[in-house]
């Protein structure tokens, strides 16, 4: 959404130049903001001039130049006479325009930012979810059929556990009842157990001792008798293994994290009222906890 | 052990549109193809009205495919596009927009109106000049969260033709990167509404880039009698050559998704007592013009299987020879297609008490024309057999046909048709029966031809449950066959079933399993059907001089609509005539029997390998020094015997390679040319120490 908007000339002056001083200009004291001065400093001049020359191809005379100055304070004046009398606010292209800026801003000031070495590896602990590698299993199964065998179903496990643990023969394959999934596994990530065999499964998979036979464990097939022969407990990489990854998601976060801050602020300074309809009152929260049902939490 | 045939079932949606689609994003949907691509991946997100939402199971694959049509404009106008904006229309439009109420629902209206009649309200140019940037925005999205061996995300669009609302639309589906897609732009119904001409933008994709790509037709139900015509959009009667370029690019046919199943309707198949599912035969898709039974054969798939083998006959090639896959429609970014986590086909219909009410289409012409939120279902999804989670391995699957559609939940269907199974072989643990099946058969997709002296097709079938679903109730085969005189015939055979019930010794046809659904509660046991069924079916009347297609059909067990879950969870009523329980199903592609043109029985070996196998291979047997290039490229084996393999290429189909071998005999170079003609799934072997044939 920024490629377009980014080259435009107004916005690298915005946030170049007066990034810092329009952030601190919306945090800052709003009664400051209705000062009546406008200045356009040499910098603003070289500009205009620039943008003139690019059009044209040729600079523009000393009458030309005055006339973008001319140009330039009516603009000014206009646009502050349109703020003061609230034209701005329903207008839905200016106000989404605006935000967006406002979102632009903080994201270059994210991207600047370098985060030390323990920041990182702070990151990497707290999301060990995002960077784990997998816990894989190895595993055989034996399915009873639960369906077929109704109540029988459970004797008929222990029976056939107590044959498996007993024996050391091959043959064990022959005592499941068919069904058309692999009997042995290499290997295995979650997701794939998951898929197989359904979403709760990698769980009861991964109570299950390593080495002889246990179980019976349960999907919606039926009845399962398992022999985890080999687990790779998942587990955090150092910071090295998976640097980039971290940087990349620390930089995300630190993006969301300067938005969300930015919009508390700003929020703050707001008395705000939410007045949801009946049906959604208990069930829908706001995240950052401002105006939510009622206006009473 | 290596095996060479697919292992697995993947899972995905080949038709889900994000914020980037103008009947989304301009109508609420604030999540663009990178959140919808995060989502089928499992991520919890918050959906455009604010509720949390998290898939039950991730997908292993997910195509976004936004309209081509007014491709990005929903986020030119968020984003003040100046393309846009500077002209008078894009102007007009945005401060409609701005203004809000009915100004700005007679813009959105006006907007869905040019799908109708395929002339843009903006000019193309500046429609062009935005496109640009949003197409390669969302190939961008596609390409992050690629993830091989993992997660696939497909790049791809809708190609969105609905000249006077009948639906005529084909999602595209790319299986490159972005170093190959953005070389074109979306094709859209602006650039032409002639699918012909879509096939033609297809063909010349694929000749600049060297990549490949398919298009998968969908609501065919809401056609007009358009899709499966044997008539051209332009009125022609179709011929050799269009069937030849509809079943290059459109392998696949989307089979069930929210705006209604099209495997049948009842009119065409009264015999099948569950043709009756997930029905939309009122209109077209905006409600304009009635839909009216003899559009019917045209606007289903089973009918259009059959009108395919008429045509095989007629032609010489059959035009709807498709396979079966299901997908979505959603316009959330939220690729929700179970009943208990259903968030509604656009952002107004998420989760909310009275949804079940609501238009989605109300008629201009006759309140009988019109459409609510509860006739939707949640959408269809694919299962894909393959071997590995990559764009290559899926779409070569869709390519093969080796895919099957379901109308939204996951149980695992498996089918093999030969001349020489019997019902010993099915008994035989995974892998062997697999094995037996692509090394003696053909898996769903396939080809039959060439029986032995007196044999008939016999079918293994293999089903088991949703892992985390309902159980099955039966299994059937549905043929469809062109009789003695011509006249195209079908039958539903029940197959396998739960529990010990008696098929009618009269039809064949099994009793229905009955109902655990507590409709107040919106719950279900599992204490009927089954985790597993297997059949297997030999075809009786079978005759060798007659054109068929067999496909699967699993039925599950009767289970709580999404209108069930909400009536409980909101505590709303709703009226008798909304539908509390459904009965889930998966459709498989067909297996295609056709007499053999020719006494060459060697046509057998090729057609039943070439479905297990679509790699070329090529021995050649050169001297031991000698260099060899493949149609111009040098190649690094080396050796007196040289195998080398082809890419997954399609079966049936002939390529040819030129081969150019050079060596040094006595003292001097010596250069041969040879061109060779292969098919895939066959070995060629060529020697270059003899001289050429002929």
């Amino acid at each position: 959404m920024l490629a377009g908007f980014c080259r435009e000339p107004l916005v690298h002056f915005l946030a170049i130049g007066a990034g810092f001083f329009l952030l601190w200009h919306f945090l800052g004291d709003r009664r400051n903001a209705q000062s009546e001065r406008i200045l356009i400093t040499p910098a603003h001049v070289e500009r205009l001039l620039e943008q003139w020359t690019k059009t044209h191809l040729r600079p523009p005379s000393a009458e030309e130049l005055a006339g973008l100055v001319e140009q330039e304070i009516d603009e000014e004046v206009l646009y502050r006479e349109a703020v003061a009398l609230g034209l701005d606010r329903d207008d839905l292209v200016i106000r989404r325009r605006l935000a967006v800026k406002m979102e632009f801003l903080t994201d270059d000031v994210a991207d600047v930012a370098t985060p030390t070495e323990e920041e990182l590896h702070t990151f990497l602990r707290q999301h060990s979810g995002k960077f784990k590698v997998e816990s894989l299993t190895t595993f055989a199964q034996v399915y009873i059929n639960r369906s077929q065998r109704g109540e029988r179903a459970s004797a008929e496990a222990e029976r056939v556990l107590a044959l498996l643990n007993d024996k050391t023969s091959s043959d064990w394959q022959t005592l499941s009842d068919p069904l058309p999934l692999p009997s042995q596994y290499e290997a295995a990530a979650e997701a794939d157990v998951a898929r197989l065999f359904g979403r709760e499964f990698p769980k009861r998979l991964s109570g299950l001792p390593v080495g002889g036979w246990s179980g019976p464990v349960e999907s919606r097939y039926g009845l399962h008798l398992i022999l985890v022969r080999e687990r790779t407990a998942g587990r955090l990489p150092p910071l090295n293994e998976v640097r980039d990854a971290v940087m990349s998601e620390w930089r995300a976060a630190e993006r969301l994290k300067l938005n969300a801050n930015l919009r508390r602020q700003l929020r703050a300074r707001y008395a705000v009222t939410v007045q949801w309809p009946d049906w959604a009152k208990d069930s829908v929260t706001l995240a950052a906890g401002v105006g939510a049902p009622g206006g009473s939490r | 052990v290596d095996r060479t045939y697919p292992t697995n079932v993947y899972w995905g949606d080949q038709h889900l549109h994000s914020s980037y689609s103008v009947d989304a994003g301009m109508v609420g949907d604030r999540l663009g193809p990178d959140d919808a691509f995060r989502f089928a991946r499992g991520e919890q997100l918050r959906s455009s009205t604010g509720h949390l939402v998290q898939l039950e199971r991730p997908y292993d694959w997910l195509v976004v495919s936004d309209h081509a049509t007014y491709f990005g404009l929903s986020v030119g106008f968020a984003e003040a596009n100046p393309a846009i904006l500077s002209t008078p229309a894009g102007k007009k439009f945005a401060e409609d927009f701005k203004q809000g109420g009915k100004a700005a629902y007679d813009a959105f209206m006006q907007l869905t109106k040019d799908f109708a009649t395929a002339q843009p309200s903006i000019p193309l140019e500046a429609l062009a000049k935005l496109a640009r940037p949003v197409w390669e925005r969302s190939i961008d999205a596609a390409e992050r969260n690629n993830k091989p061996g993992k997660f696939t995300a497909f790049i791809g669009f809708e190609w969105t033709q609905s000249i006077r609302g009948n639906n005529l639309h084909r999602v595209v589906v790319f299986r490159d990167g972005a170093d190959r897609a953005k070389q074109v732009m979306p094709y859209s119904e602006f650039d032409s509404a002639d699918p012909e001409d879509l096939w033609k933008y297809m063909a010349a994709y694929e000749a600049k880039t060297g990549g490949r790509i398919l298009a998968i037709p969908h609501n065919s139900n809401l056609s007009g009698g358009l899709m499966f015509a044997p008539k051209t959009i332009r009125g022609k009667p179709i011929d050799k050559q269009y069937a030849q370029t509809r079943m290059r690019f459109e392998r696949l046919v989307e089979a069930a998704q929210c705006k209604g199943a099209s495997e049948t309707n009842p009119t065409l198949s009264p015999q099948d007592h569950f043709a009756n599912f997930e029905i939309w035969d009122k209109a077209n898709i905006f409600g304009t013009i009635a839909t009216t039974p003899e559009m019917f054969p045209y606007n289903y798939v089973r009918s259009a299987l059959k009108l395919g083998l008429e045509q095989e006959a007629k032609l010489g090639v059959n035009p709807f020879k498709f396979g079966l896959i299901g997908g979505s429609d959603l316009h959330t970014s939220l690729s929700t297609t179970r009943a208990e986590n259903f968030f509604g086909v656009g952002v107004v219909h998420e989760p909310k008490p009275e949804r079940w009410k609501e238009y989605f289409i109300e008629s201009p012409v006759s309140p009988r024309l019109s459409t609510y939120a509860w006739e939707f279902a949640p959408g269809g999804l694919g299962g894909v057999w393959a071997r590995e989670n990559t764009r290559e391995a899926i779409w070569d699957a869709m390519e093969r046909k080796e895919v099957y559609c379901t109308s939204g939940t996951r149980p695992v269907v498996r089918v093999f048709g030969g001349w020489d199974f019997t019902a010993k072989d099915l008994g035989s643990p995974d892998p062997v029966w697999v094995a037996q099946g692509y090394a003696r058969g053909v898996p769903m997709g396939g080809d039959l031809t060439n029986p032995p002296r007196g044999k008939a097709p016999a079918f293994m079938i293999k089903a088991l449950c949703d892992p985390d679903g309902a159980y099955l109730d039966r299994v059937q085969i549905i043929k469809g066959w062109l009789d003695a005189n011509g006249q195209a015939q079908e039958k539903v055979i029940d197959v396998a079933w739960s529990g010990d019930r008696k098929p009618d010794p009269e039809t064949g046809s099994v009793p229905m399993v009955g109902s655990t659904v507590d409709v107040k509660n919106a719950t279900w046991t599992n204490t009927i059907g089954a985790p597993l069924l297997t059949g297997f079916w030999l075809d009786p009347d079978f005759d060798p001089a007659l054109r068929a297609f067999y496909y699967v059909r699993v039925i599950e067990i009767p289970t709580p609509t999404w209108l069930a879950y909400d009536a409980k969870r909101f505590g709303v009523a709703m009226p008798d005539y909304v539908p509390m329980t459904v009965t889930n199903r998966a459709y498989t592609s067909p297996i295609w029997y056709s007499p053999a043109t020719s006494g060459d029985r060697s046509a057998k070996t090729e057609q039943t390998n070439a479905s297990a196998d679509n790699r070329v291979h090529v021995r050649l047997v050169v001297p031991a020094d000698a260099e060899v290039w493949f149609d111009g490229t040098k190649t690094s084996e080396t050796g007196t015997t040289r195998d080398y393999v082809s890419p997954m290429l399609t079966p049936g189909r002939d390529y040819s390679y030129e081969i150019r071998v050079r060596w040094i005999e006595n003292g001097q170079p010596v250069e041969q040319t040879r061109k060779v003609s292969v098919r895939a799934g066959t070995v060629t072997t060529v020697d270059f120490t003899k001289s050429p044939p002929g």
